[in-house]
């Protein structure tokens, strides 16, 4: 954890929706600048909830929501946002697409250019900038979506399971350029999984998030890996495994938790 | 550099043999099309006037020498000319109206619950029902074809406009909102592009249906048009002038589909491409 001052903060907060009113209870967490941090969990445990919170999305029912200390009302453009969801406009070039955040703070088009052409070749695009969405393959789109996302330097990146759609080969590619452009951004992101292995390979400190309904942060793993990693090479270490064996009994003690709260969804 | 050459040279003798089936094969069917319309005119030839009634029929001998009359006096050109200025003036008017009802009914929630079914219940209308009240209205001439078109167009690019609108997923507007766009970036860049494929999708129906629209207007009332041209002959048991104003309405018709078809195939491109929409 690089610790420069505290970015996002939630403070015993509570949150429900529809006929789940009861999704979170008590949730305390912060994330410091730089830091990488990753929210794990069963699906439906109230991990995107906590995304929406930091952009603004959703307001909680009870407790503080605070973007560098000040009360989040309304949508926080402050954020970048990378949903599971195909977000490019289709109708767009991938150039386009990228350049749309910039052109949308009414950049100088001379800057827009720069910087996208930049990210192209950051991100291997170069190739396909003038393509529509719908000719690339799903590994080219969320690199597309990973530097629409990061172009206007938000001051955190929120991914929620970006990756789930690709394959394991083109998921672990993905993880490497994720960790070398987010690095040499110095990007703070807020990634939310239910991976452990991918938890485990891209992410600084690690928060369990489970025992519900209502849930909340069950654990928290300071991951020992530093901030240079040769992913290729760390996952078959046996510092790796054990850390993966961890955060799996984490995950195994949230769920105890709630079947022994009478809650445990099983979601 | 040499992997690439050798690599592609397959490629593009593929490509080129393709392209010379491909219009091997267009050539053909044009070629079996043009035959089927010969022979049908043979027949038709050969029905009138044995099998058929000329009265009835006509023949070609005598319909096509009409036409052509038609080209050279003048006679077509002023009327195609007045059909196709109602049409679009029609579309325009109606065209213009629809995406304008269809933008604020699909942002405004409690306006659309109030309006949108009225406008249903209208659309179930027949439309050239309306044109005895619209005679009432306008009169007779160039203006009850653009009334009349403009209703007929209205109805398809409201609609289309309206849930256009209402479909584009919140998590598109989400995204644009966080990355710093306004409710007017959210309109021009995510709303109204979104629904301009369904606009489109509508113009393709919507221009034929405006150009039947005027035809069905000036052949119940016309003074001019190529309705009324079909109307007046008929009228006047001119088969081979009726059958000639149809075969005009009815090249029209298929030179306009493949225009709407040319002029819609960009705008839809991304649409094709996009299995995720």
């Amino acid at each position: 954890m690089t610790g420069q001052g505290t970015i996002f903060e939630v403070q015993d907060l509570a949150i429900g929706f529809g006929e789940r009113d009861d999704i979170l209870h008590g949730v305390d967490l912060t994330i410091d600048r730089g830091e990488f941090l990753t929210l794990l969990g069963p699906s439906g445990c109230g991990k995107t909830t906590i995304l929406n919170l930091a952009a603004g999305l959703l307001r909680p029912r009870a407790g503080h929501v605070r973007f560098a200390g000040e009360p989040i009302n309304g949508v926080n453009r402050n954020v970048g946002y990378m949903t599971q969801d195909d977000t490019l406009l289709p109708w767009q070039t991938v150039q386009a697409n990228i350049g749309l955040p910039l052109r949308m703070r009414k950049v100088p088009k001379a800057e827009i250019a720069r910087q996208v052409g930049r990210y192209l070749e950051i991100l291997d695009l170069g190739h396909a900038a003038n393509l529509l969405p719908g000719q690339l393959s799903g590994g080219m789109r969320r690199r597309a979506l990973l530097a629409r996302s990061m172009i206007y330097e938000p001051k955190l990146l929120l991914m929620d399971e970006p990756f789930a759609a690709l394959d394991a080969q083109m998921r672990h590619q993905m993880h490497i350029e994720l960790r070398e452009t987010v690095k040499r951004a110095g990007q703070t992101v807020m990634f939310v999984t239910h991976d452990i292995t991918e938890a485990a390979k891209i992410s600084d400190r690690v928060l369990i998030v489970g025992g519900g309904p209502p849930g909340g942060i069950v654990a928290e793993y300071r991951l020992p890996f530093g901030v240079e990693r040769d992913l290729d090479a760390l996952r078959f270490t046996d510092e790796f495994a054990r850390v993966e064996q961890e955060l799996n009994r984490g995950l195994l003690d949230a769920r105890s938790k709630a079947t022994a709260d009478g809650g445990g969804n099983g979601s | 550099m040499t992997d690439t050459l050798v690599g592609s040279r397959p490629a593009q003798k593929r490509k080129a043999t393709q392209r010379r089936s491909a219009r091997r094969h267009r050539l053909m069917v044009l070629g079996i099309q043009a035959l089927v319309i010969a022979a049908v005119l043979v027949a038709w030839e050969l029905a009138s006037g044995r099998v058929v009634q000329e009265l009835l029929i006509s023949r070609p001998s005598e319909f096509l020498p009409a036409l052509w009359g038609w080209v050279t006096d003048g006679t077509l050109l002023t009327n195609a000319a007045a059909t196709f200025r109602s049409a679009g003036l029609g579309l325009l008017c109606g065209g213009l109206l629809g995406i304008l009802v269809g933008v604020v009914l699909g942002q405004a929630k409690t306006l659309a619950e109030i309006f949108e079914p009225m406008i249903t219940a209208l659309y179930t209308m027949p439309k050239h029902a309306l044109i005895p009240l619209f005679i009432m209205w306008v009169g007779i001439g160039s203006g009850l074809g653009v009334l009349t078109a403009a209703v007929i167009v209205f109805f398809l690019v409201f609609f289309n406009t309206f849930f256009g609108i209402r479909e584009v997923r919140p998590s598109l507007v989400n995204s644009v909102r966080i990355m710093g766009g306004s409710e007017i970036d959210v309109m021009l860049r995510v709303r109204l592009p979104s629904a301009l494929i369904w606009v489109v999708a509508a113009l393709k129906l919507a221009v034929p249906q405006a150009v039947v629209g005027v035809v069905v207007a000036e052949m119940l009332a016309g003074d001019s048009g190529l309705g009324y041209l079909v109307a007046r002959n008929a009228g006047m048991f001119n088969s081979a002038g009726t059958f000639a104003a149809l075969t005009t309405l009815l090249i029209a018709g298929f030179l306009i589909d493949r225009l709407m078809s040319w002029v819609t195939k960009k705008p839809l491109e991304w649409k094709n491409n996009n299995s995720a929409m």
